[in-house]
């Protein structure tokens, strides 16, 4: 069997140092830093966490409608097209300052990038 | 099979079977979202022995330390007794007060002898209830061995329960105690890492503790205290800390007022000051107490400036409606 996208990049691990690094890229983010204000940051952290998890190809329990229920007050608040790739470079740039091999994030970014609609509410 | 403890039942785990699902098997109740060890919202708590070390991954080293785990990364291979992660709650305790003295304008010391031994991590909260049915929290700014409680108690206009302290609580009174519980307190395993300590008003009752017990302890990493008041008399307990400091080479006092007019205490707001003097805070770690907004936004700024949420302790002093 081969390996899985999840365990090339490194399982648990990797997405305990990715989220340090991806969050702290979010909240000082000015274009979406916003959207963070009133959040608890333990609990933001953990969601991203779930996230990292799904994104790597990882065992997430993750619904397009949880994604979505939990997106729809932001979009309320303007969430739009230009927020979503801001939070898709944080990522990227995550994952090359990890040295993940290009084609490993290549991977990443169209799992992330699968959740467009459920995050926009389209 | 192994069999779990819950609740006062029992009940049976199959192999392999991860505690979250077992327990949802038989009909229990259990928050959880992500079944992948990090939501930490199936967190459950095995008091009496170390869980799985795979269901301790992520969570807090000094919750760890009290046998905090995530179920849905749990299998178990022996027999388990586990609670939930509040269990400690529901239990009630009387303790007797022994002491009080006011400590500022409006802000008094109270020290109560639990009737039966009470377990707790210095700086951990407990829920104080009043005969008239009125509940709130309150941090623990004493360390066990001291041999009683302590709380700082300031008064609120218009305040149900601190009335209640203020007017009627003198030696003798009786205390109905609920906990301990919270995550605000030391984590022996890393004694040279620096720790900043920041709180506004009676917010340095549990950061009181938590330096005492860390230099009780052996820490042996830099130890700032910045405590924050509106003017100088509401830094309370300065000359204990003060005296403290020439104690132990490695504890800083700092006292922070808006309005200070002496020499020896800083002009501005505590987390100001010591954002200000430690503005680089990886590998630091950092308690944060006292005003909500405060603990909130300063919280997010310790990050920033590079602390690891995990080593980020928060407990918002949090006013309830009248």
């Amino acid at each position: 069997m081969s390996e899985s996208l999840y365990e090339k990049i490194g399982g648990q691990a990797a997405v305990e140092a990715a989220v340090d690094i991806f969050y702290r890229k979010v909240l000082s983010d000015d274009r979406i830093s916003a959207f963070f204000d009133d959040v608890d940051m333990d609990r933001q952290a953990a969601k991203q966490k779930a996230f990292l998890t799904y994104a790597f190809g990882g065992p997430a329990n993750y619904t397009g409608k949880d994604m979505r229920a939990a997106h729809a007050p932001l979009v309320k608040r303007g969430l739009n097209e230009s927020h979503f790739q801001a939070v898709a470079e944080n990522l990227q740039a995550t994952l090359q300052e990890l040295n993940v091999p290009a084609d490993l994030i290549a991977q990443v970014m169209a799992i992330a990038a699968s959740t467009h609609d459920d995050v926009l509410g389209l | 099979m192994p069999a779990v403890q819950f609740e006062g039942e029992l009940y049976q785990i199959e192999d392999g079977e991860n505690l979250l699902i077992g327990l949802l098997r038989h009909g229990l109740d259990i928050p959880n979202s992500c079944q992948s060890g990090a939501c930490q919202t199936c967190m459950l708590r095995s008091p009496a022995s170390p869980p799985p070390a795979k269901s301790q991954v992520g969570i807090r080293k000094n919750l760890a330390e009290l046998g905090y785990f995530v179920s849905c990364q749990c299998v178990p291979t022996a027999d388990m007794e586990v609670c939930r992660p509040d269990a400690d709650l529901l239990t009630r305790t009387i303790a007797d007060v022994t002491h009080r003295e006011d400590l500022a304008p409006e802000i008094i010391r109270i020290r109560a002898v639990p009737a039966e031994k009470f377990d707790f991590r210095p700086g951990q909260f407990v829920q104080l209830q009043s005969p008239h049915g009125v509940s709130r929290s309150y941090s623990i700014a004493s360390l066990p061995d001291d041999g009683y409680l302590e709380f700082h108690v300031r008064r609120l206009p218009e305040g149900q329960m601190t009335g209640w302290m203020f007017d009627e609580v003198w030696h003798g009174a009786k205390l109905q105690i609920a906990g301990p519980c919270g995550s605000c307190f030391y984590y022996q395993g890393t004694p040279e890492k620096p720790m900043l300590l920041v709180g506004t008003g009676t917010g340095l009752s549990p950061l009181i503790a938590i330096a005492r017990d860390a230099l009780a302890a052996g820490h042996t990493g830099e130890i700032h205290l910045y405590h924050g008041s509106w003017n100088e008399s509401g830094l309370y307990c300065s000359a204990e800390l003060r005296e403290l400091a020439d104690q132990h080479l490695n504890f800083y006092y700092h006292p922070c007022a808006d309005e200070a007019e002496s020499e020896n205490v800083q002009k501005g707001r505590a987390d100001q000051i010591a954002l200000a003097e430690h503005p680089a805070l990886k590998g630091w770690i950092v308690y944060l107490c006292g005003h909500p907004a405060m603990v909130q936004l300063t919280k997010k700024k310790v990050y920033l400036a590079g602390a690891s949420l995990a080593d980020i302790y928060a407990d918002p002093f949090v006013i309830c409606p009248k």
